[in-house]
C-alpha cells in the first residue's frame, strides 16, 4: 500500500505506524517496482533508516513532530546529498568529490521530518524533456512502460506516479517539472523564479532554473511546497522580501474573486486534441469563458531556447574541450553547437525577455490566472524521435516543452494538475499565476479537484 | 545563414573558443547550429527599444 504524505505523517504522529516501517515500506516498493521503471539511480537505505529511527525516537520522547515527519521522499540526482557524488544525470560528474552537505531543499525536507530514500534519474545535465539517458537508461512511464516519463525530472515524476514515494523534488528550466508531471498524471509546482532556494542544486541555465516538488495529491503538494519555502542567504538568485505565507490552507478557499482566462493563440495552436480537451474541461468546470492571447509567444520560446543554449553550454565548455565523448550522445552535439553562439544573440534574447515580461504583466493587470495544457500530447514511445501534432510531425524532445517554455522564460509560477483522462494516457493542465501568486494557482487547483475533474490514479503494478 | 556560412562560422568560432569539433561530431554540430540559428533569427528580427534592457541587474 502506498499512502499519501500527509496520511503517513498523521499515522506516525498518532502512533499507528512507525517511521521505520514507512521507510521500509517505501524501500520495498522501490525494490519491487523500480526495475521496470528505472526512476532511481541511488537508494539511500542507510540514511533513510537512520532518519526514520530519529523520528521514532523523537515521538517516543513526546516531541511535537514536524509536518512531514517520517514521510519518504527522493530527489532528482542533481541535488546535493551529503556524502554522495552529484551526478546531474552524467558520467562526467562521477569524477567529482561527494557533496559535503545537503542542498538547501534537502535540508528543509529534513527539517520538516521527511526521510530521504534516494536519488532519481534525469536527462544529462537537465538538457532534455524525455529522460532517455544513455548512461543510466530511460525512465519509463508507470502508466505504460513502453513510453517515456518525460524530462528532465523523469525519475522524480515516475517515482511518485508509481507510488514508490509520495513526494519528490525536481527542477524546471523550460518545462522539466511540468512536462513529466503532465506525462505521468501527477501534481507539481514550478514556483515563481527565485521563490525556492537553488543552493546545492547543480545548475543548467542560471537565468532560468527553478526547483520544485511533485506529489500525487494537491494537499501533499501544498504541504511540501510550504515546507520548502524560506529565504536562503546563500542563494543570490532568490527573491528578497518575499511573502512566504503558507498556501496549504488556501487550497480549499474557492475561486471567488479570481479572474481566470484560457490562454489561446499559440497555446491552443500547439496543443493536440487531448490537450485542448483537457483545457476545455477545466474551463467549463470553472465557468471560464474569457480567452487571452499573449503576444509574440513563439518568439519568447525562441529566446528561451537561445538563453538555454548559451548558458547551458558555457558551463560545460572545459569538458566539451577535453572529453566530449563522455557526454550523452543525445546531448553532446547540442552543447557543442550551442557553445559557439555569438554574444549578440544572447543579449538580444535577454532583452526580449524583459519586453515579453512587460507585455504579459499588462495581461495580468486584468487576469489572475491563465490556464493552458502542460504538454501538447500525452506520453510517447521510448526511442521515438517525432510525434504528430495537429497534422505535422514535430521533433519529440524539444516539442514536449512547447507549452511550458514561454512561461518559465519569464518565471511565472505554475501548478500542474492531472486532468481526468478516462481510458487515455495522462495529461496535465498548467494553472499559471502572476509572479509570487502561487497561492492563487493552488486555489484554482483546489477548486478543480473539488469539482471532480482532477485525477491521479495509481497505475496497475 | 547558408550551410556554407554555418560551416565556416563553426570552424572560426571553434578556433576562437579553442573548442575542437571532432569529424564524427561535425554533422550533429552543424545540424544543431542550424536549429540554434533559426531560433536566434526569430529573436534577432524583433525590433527592441533601448529601454528594453536585459533582465539581470548586478547587485554588488
Amino acid at each position: 500500500m502506498s499512502g499519501s504524505a500527509l496520511g503517513i505523517a498523521q499515522a506516525i504522529r498518532e502512533g499507528s505506524m512507525t517511521a521505520v516501517a514507512a521507510a521500509n515500506d517505501a524501500l520495498a516498493r522501490i525494490r519491487e517496482r523500480d526495475p521496470s521503471i528505472n526512476a532511481f539511480t541511488l537508494v539511500t537505505q542507510e540514511r533513510a533508516l537512520a532518519e526514520a529511527a530519529a523520528i521514532d525516537a523523537r515521538r517516543a520522547r513526546g516531541d511535537v513532530l514536524p509536518p512531514l515527519a517520517g514521510v519518504p521522499y527522493a530527489v532528482k540526482n542533481l541535488f546535493d546529498i551529503e556524502g554522495v557524488v552529484t551526478l546531474a544525470g552524467s558520467k562526467i560528474n562521477r569524477d567529482r568529490a561527494p557533496a559535503v552537505r545537503d542542498a538547501t531543499l534537502v535540508q528543509k525536507m529534513g527539517e520538516a521530518g521527511a526521510v530521504l530514500v534516494g536519488a532519481l534519474n534525469m536527462d544529462e545535465y537537465a538538457f532534455g524533456f524525455t529522460t532517455e539517458n544513455t548512461h543510466y537508461g530511460p525512465t519509463r512511464n508507470p502508466h505504460d512502460r513502453s513510453r517515456i516519463a518525460g524530462g528532465s525530472s523523469g525519475g522524480s515524476a515516475a517515482a511518485v506516479a508509481a507510488g514508490m514515494v509520495p513526494l519528490t523534488l525536481g527542477t524546471d528550466t523550460n518545462g522539466s517539472i511540468r512536462v513529466p508531471a503532465s506525462l505521468n498524471g501527477i501534481h507539481a509546482v514550478k514556483p515563481t523564479f527565485g521563490r525556492l532556494s537553488r543552493r546545492g542544486a547543480y545548475p543548467f541555465v542560471p537565468s532560468l532554473d527553478h526547483v520544485g516538488p511533485f506529489a500525487r495529491s494537491l494537499a501533499d503538494l501544498a504541504a511540501c511546497y510550504d515546507a520548502l519555502c524560506g529565504i536562503d542567504r546563500e542563494d543570490g538568485a532568490q527573491g528578497r522580501d518575499v511573502d512566504n505565507r503558507p498556501v496549504a490552507t488556501g487550497v480549499s478557499a474557492g475561486i471567488a474573486g479570481l479572474r481566470i482566462a484560457v490562454a489561446g493563440g499559440y497555446f491552443d495552436d500547439n496543443a493536440g486534441p487531448d490537450a485542448r480537451a483537457a483545457v476545455a474541461l477545466a474551463a467549463a468546470t470553472l465557468g471560464v469563458t474569457a480567452r487571452v492571447e499573449l503576444p509574440e509567444v513563439a518568439r519568447a520560446r525562441a529566446a528561451a531556447f537561445v538563453i538555454t543554449a548559451v548558458e547551458g553550454s558555457q558551463l560545460h565548455l572545459a569538458d566539451l574541450r577535453s572529453r566530449p565523448d563522455d557526454f550523452d550522445p543525445f546531448i553532446r552535439d547540442r552543447f557543442l553547437a550551442n557553445a559557439l553562439a555569438p554574444g549578440a544573440w544572447y543579449v538580444q534574447a535577454q532583452r526580449l525577455r524583459r519586453w515579453f515580461h512587460e507585455r504579459v504583466m499588462r495581461v495580468f493587470a486584468d487576469t489572475d490566472i491563465l490556464i493552458a495544457a502542460a504538454t501538447p500530447v500525452a506520453t510517447t514511445p521510448v526511442g521515438d524521435k517525432t510525434f504528430e501534432l495537429n497534422g505535422a510531425h514535430v521533433p519529440s524532445g524539444p516539442s514536449m516543452g512547447l507549452l511550458t517554455q514561454p512561461i518559465s522564460f519569464i518565471g511565472l509560477p505554475v501548478v500542474v494538475v492531472p486532468m481526468i483522462q478516462a481510458g487515455k494516457l495522462p495529461l496535465g493542465l498548467q494553472i499559471i499565476a502572476a509572479p509570487w501568486r502561487e497561492a492563487n494557482a493552488f486555489r484554482v487547483a483546489g477548486e478543480l479537484e473539488r469539482l471532480g475533474v482532477v485525477n491521479s490514479p495509481l497505475p496497475p503494478p | 545563414m547558408t550551410r556554407a556560412e554555418i560551416e565556416s562560422y563553426i570552424d572560426a568560432a571553434a578556433t576562437a573558443l579553442r573548442l575542437p569539433i571532432a569529424p564524427e561530431h561535425r554533422p550533429g554540430v552543424i545540424a544543431n547550429f542550424e536549429r540554434l540559428a533559426a531560433n536566434a533569427a526569430t529573436v534577432n528580427e524583433f525590433a527592441l527599444e533601448p529601454e528594453d534592457e536585459p533582465a539581470p541587474v548586478w547587485r554588488p
